[in-house]
C-alpha cells in the first residue's frame, strides 16, 4: 500500500517536473536552458515510477513496518525533533535541546529518571562545549542570553 | 622520485600538533564506529561533517578519513569476539574469526586482523602515492568539455554501484540530479523549483541532505528496538600471531590488498564487495577449502587486508578525477564542497597541500589504529555495553546542531526532517541511497561544464567529437549505460538489497 503510493507519488513528481521544465524552457541561444536537465529527471522519474507501480515483482515482498510501541518511539523521535526546531530560534539551544532530549529519553527510550537528568545534562554540555568553545561555532541562544 | 619528494611534502603538512590530533581523534572515532553496531561509517561521517567547518581543510578530511579506515579496524574487533559486526565489511571476518574466539584463539585472530589491515593500508597507499603522479599530467589536459565527459561517466558508473534493483537506483538518480538542480539558475538567475521559497534560492543544503538521509533515517532504524547489551567476559591473550600462523597468512594479505586495492577504485567496488571478494578467492585457492568457516586465519587475514586497502583504493577516483566510487567517497566529496574546494581532475594539481596531506595522514593514521586497536582489543569490546540510549541523545543533538551550524537557519532543519523521514521509508522500501548522493554532488558539476563547452564552441555540441578526451569520456559512458541496460535480468526489480 505504501509502496503504491509512494510511486505513485513518483509518477506525478515526473510530470510535474516536465511541466515545469518546459516552462523553464529546454534550450537557449548558446545551448540548454535551465529546464534541460530538469526535463530529463522528469522523464526518467515519471517512467521508472510507473515501470515500479505497473510491476508487480518490483514491490518489496514482505517490507517491516514498525506496529505498536515500535511505531510510537519513531513518532515520538520525529515530534521531538520537530518541536525543537520550532521552539530553537525562540528558547536558543540549550533549553531546546534540554527538553527534547529528557523527554525522548524518558518517552522512547524509557530511560530511568536520574539517568535521563544525566545523559540530558552530559549530551547537551558535550555538544555546546565542542560545537560553540572548541569550534567556534554561535549556537542559537534564548532571550536569557544562553 | 617526484611521488616520494610530494609524499614528504604531505608529511610536513601533517606533522602538526593539529592535524596529528584529528587524525588521532577520527582513528579513535573510527573505531568506536566500527565497534558500536548502532552506527555505521556513513551516519558518523554525515554527523561529524559540520565538525570539519572551522577545521583546516587538511585537518577536517584527514579526521574524516581516519574514521571511514578506522571503521574497518573497529569492525573485525567486534565481529571476531562477539561475532557482531560493528559494519558490513566486517561480516564476513565474522566467519572464521569468531570460530577462532571459539577454539581460544581470540587473541590471534585480532592480531592478524590489525597487522593485515595495517599491511594492506600501507600497500595500497604506496600504490596511491605512485599512481597519483600518472593521474596529474594526464588531468592537465582537462578543460570543460573533458569535465563533462568524466561527469557524465562517473554518472553512467553510479548505475553499477546500485544496491538491489536497478530500477529504483535509476530513479534515486534522477531524484538526486533533480534536487540539486532546486535553487537560482547561476547562468540566467531564473529560480528552478523554489516553489517562491527564498530559503531554496541558494539551493538544497547538502549538509541537510546528508544528514537526513545518513543520519536522521538511522536514528529512526535504530528507535524501532531496543538495543541490548552485549558482555565480553573473558580475557584476550596471545595477540601476536604464531609463525604458522603468519605462514598461512602472508599470501592472503599480499593477495587481499590487491583484490581490495582494485575494489575500491572500481565504481561500485568498496570495502563490502573487496571483503567478499577476497574471502571467497582465499577459499577457492586454498588446498583444504573445508577448513574455511571453522576457524581458517586465511579467512580473517584476506578479508581484512582487502577491506583496508579498498579504502585507499577509492580515494584515488575521488582525489584525482572528482568521482566518488562509494557513498562514503560521495560524502567525503560533499565535504570537500563544503570546504569551498573544486573537486576534479586538477585537484591535485591545484592543492598538492591537501592531496599529499590527507595520503601522508592516512599512514599515520594506520599506525595509530594499529597502536589503538592491537593492545586495546578488549577494551574496545567493552564498548559494546554501551546502551543505544546513551548514544542516541548525542546523535540526536549532533544532527541538529550539524545542520543548523551551515547557515544558522532553522529552514535547513526542516529540509534535514524532511530528507530523514523520507530516507527511513525509502530505507524500508530498499533504495539505495548512493546515486542520490552521487547525482546530488556532481549534477551542478555537469551542467556548469556542458554550458561552458557549448558557449566556448563556435561548432556547438560538435566540440565533443573535437576533443578526444572528452570523445572518450562520452563513447565510454554511452558503452557503459548500453550494458547496463542490455543486462535485462539485472535491470528488472529486485526485492533484496546484498
Amino acid at each position: 500500500m505504501i509502496e503504491r503510493g509512494l510511486n505513485i507519488v513518483w509518477c506525478l513528481l515526473g510530470l510535474g517536473t516536465m511541466v515545469n521544465a518546459w516552462n523553464l524552457g529546454l534550450l537557449g541561444p548558446t545551448g540548454p536552458d535551465s529546464g534541460l536537465f530538469p526535463m530529463i529527471c522528469g522523464v526518467i522519474i515519471a517512467v521508472c515510477g510507473l515501470v515500479l507501480l505497473l510491476r508487480r515483482s518490483a514491490y518489496v515482498a514482505d517490507p517491516v513496518w514498525p506496529r505498536g510501541a515500535q511505531m510510537w518511539r519513531i513518532i515520538g523521535v520525529v515530534a521531538g525533533l520537530v518541536s525543537m526546531a520550532i521552539s530553537l530560534p525562540y528558547v536558543g539551544f540549550a533549553v531546546s535541546s534540554a527538553i527534547t532530549t529528557f523527554v525522548l529519553l524518558q518517552a522512547v527510550e524509557r530511560s530511568r529518571l536520574l539517568e535521563s537528568v544525566i545523559l540530558t545534562v552530559l549530551s547537551v554540555a558535550f555538544v555546546m562545549y565542542v560545537f560553540g568553545n572548541l569550534l567556534g561555532l554561535s549556537l542559537p541562544r534564548g532571550p536569557w542570553g544562553w | 622520485m617526484d611521488a616520494l619528494h610530494n609524499l614528504m611534502m604531505g608529511f610536513s603538512v601533517i606533522f602538526t600538533p593539529q592535524n596529528l590530533w584529528f587524525c588521532f581523534i577520527g582513528s579513535v572515532v573510527g573505531t568506536l564506529v566500527g565497534v558500536l553496531p548502532g552506527i555505521g561509517p556513513l551516519a558518523a561521517l554525515a554527523l561529524l561533517l559540520p565538525v570539519t567547518f572551522k577545521l583546516a581543510p587538511v585537518a577536517g578530511l584527514g579526521m574524516l578519513t581516519a574514521i571511514f579506515y578506522g571503521a574497518m579496524y573497529g569492525g573485525s574487533t567486534t565481529s571476531i569476539l562477539v561475532n557482531i559486526p560493528g559494519e558490513a565489511a566486517s561480516v564476513v571476518t565474522a566467519i572464521d574469526g569468531h570460530e577462532m574466539a571459539k577454539q581460544g584463539r581470540a587473541g590471534a585472530a585480532l592480531g592478524m586482523a590489525a597487522i593485515a589491515s595495517f599491511v594492506a593500508g600501507t600497500l595500497a597507499l604506496l600504490a596511491v602515492t605512485f599512481c597519483s603522479p600518472v593521474l596529474t599530467a594526464f588531468a592537465l589536459r582537462f578543460g570543460p568539455p573533458e569535465n563533462f565527459g568524466l561527469m557524465l561517466f562517473g554518472l553512467v558508473c553510479t548505475l553499477y554501484m546500485i544496491n538491489g534493483s536497478k530500477l529504483k537506483g535509476v530513479l534515486m538518480l534522477a531524484v538526486g540530479f533533480l534536487a540539486a538542480t532546486v535553487g537560482m539558475d547561476v547562468v540566467n538567475g531564473r529560480d528552478r523549483f523554489t516553489l517562491g521559497n527564498i530559503n531554496l534560492a541558494g539551493g538544497i543544503e547538502i549538509l541537510s541532505v546528508v544528514i537526513g538521509l545518513y543520519g536522521v533515517a538511522e536514528i529512526l532504524v535504530n528507535c524501532e528496538t531496543i538495543t541490548k547489551n552485549h558482555l565480553l567476559a573473558e580475557r584476550i591473550r596471545g595477540l601476536w600471531p604464531t609463525l604458522a600462523d603468519w605462514r598461512a597468512s602472508w599470501l592472503p594479505m599480499i593477495r587481499g590488498s590487491f583484490v581490495g586495492f582494485f575494489f575500491g577504485m572500481v565504481p561500485g567496488g568498496g570495502p563490502v564487495t573487496a571483503s567478499f571478494m577476497s574471502y571467497a578467492l582465499e577459499r577457492r585457492m586454498a588446498k583444504d577449502p573445508s577448513r574455511f568457516g571453522k576457524g581458517a586465519i586465511e579467512g580473517v587475514a584476506g578479508p581484512e587486508a582487502a577491506n583496508n586497502a579498498a579504502v585507499s583504493g577509492s580515494m584515488i577516483p575521488l582525489m584525482s578525477l572528482g568521482i566518488p566510487g562509494n557513498a562514503v567517497t560521495a560524502l567525503l566529496l560533499g565535504a570537500l564542497v563544503i570546504q569551498g574546494i573544486q573537486p576534479g581532475p586538477m585537484f591535485i594539481t591545484q592543492r598538492p597541500d591537501l592531496f599529499w596531506g590527507v595520503m601522508a595522514s592516512m599512514y599515520v593514521g594506520n599506525v595509530f589504529l594499529l597502536l589503538l586497536n592491537l593492545p586495546l582489543a578488549g577494551l574496545w569490546a567493552q564498548c559494546l555495553r554501551i546502551p543505544y540510549r546513551v548514544l542516541f541523545p548525542m546523535i540526536l543533538l549532533l544532527s541538529i546542531v550539524g545542520t543548523y551550524s551551515a547557515n544558522k537557519n532553522v529552514f535547513d532543519l526542516w529540509v534535514m526532517l524532511g530528507f530523514g523521514v523520507v530516507g527511513y521509508v525509502l530505507r524500508k522500501l530498499q533504495y539505495d541511497f548512493s546515486p542520490f548522493l552521487i547525482a546530488f554532488v556532481l549534477a551542478p558539476i555537469l551542467e556548469q561544464s556542458l554550458r561552458q563547452s557549448l558557449v566556448m564552441s563556435p561548432d556547438g555540441i560538435l566540440i565533443f567529437a573535437q576533443r578526444p578526451l572528452a570523445t572518450g569520456f562520452v563513447i565510454a559512458s554511452v558503452v557503459l549505460a548500453i550494458l547496463v541496460f542490455r543486462q535485462r535480468k539485472s535491470l528488472q526489480p529486485q526485492g533484496d538489497i546484498s
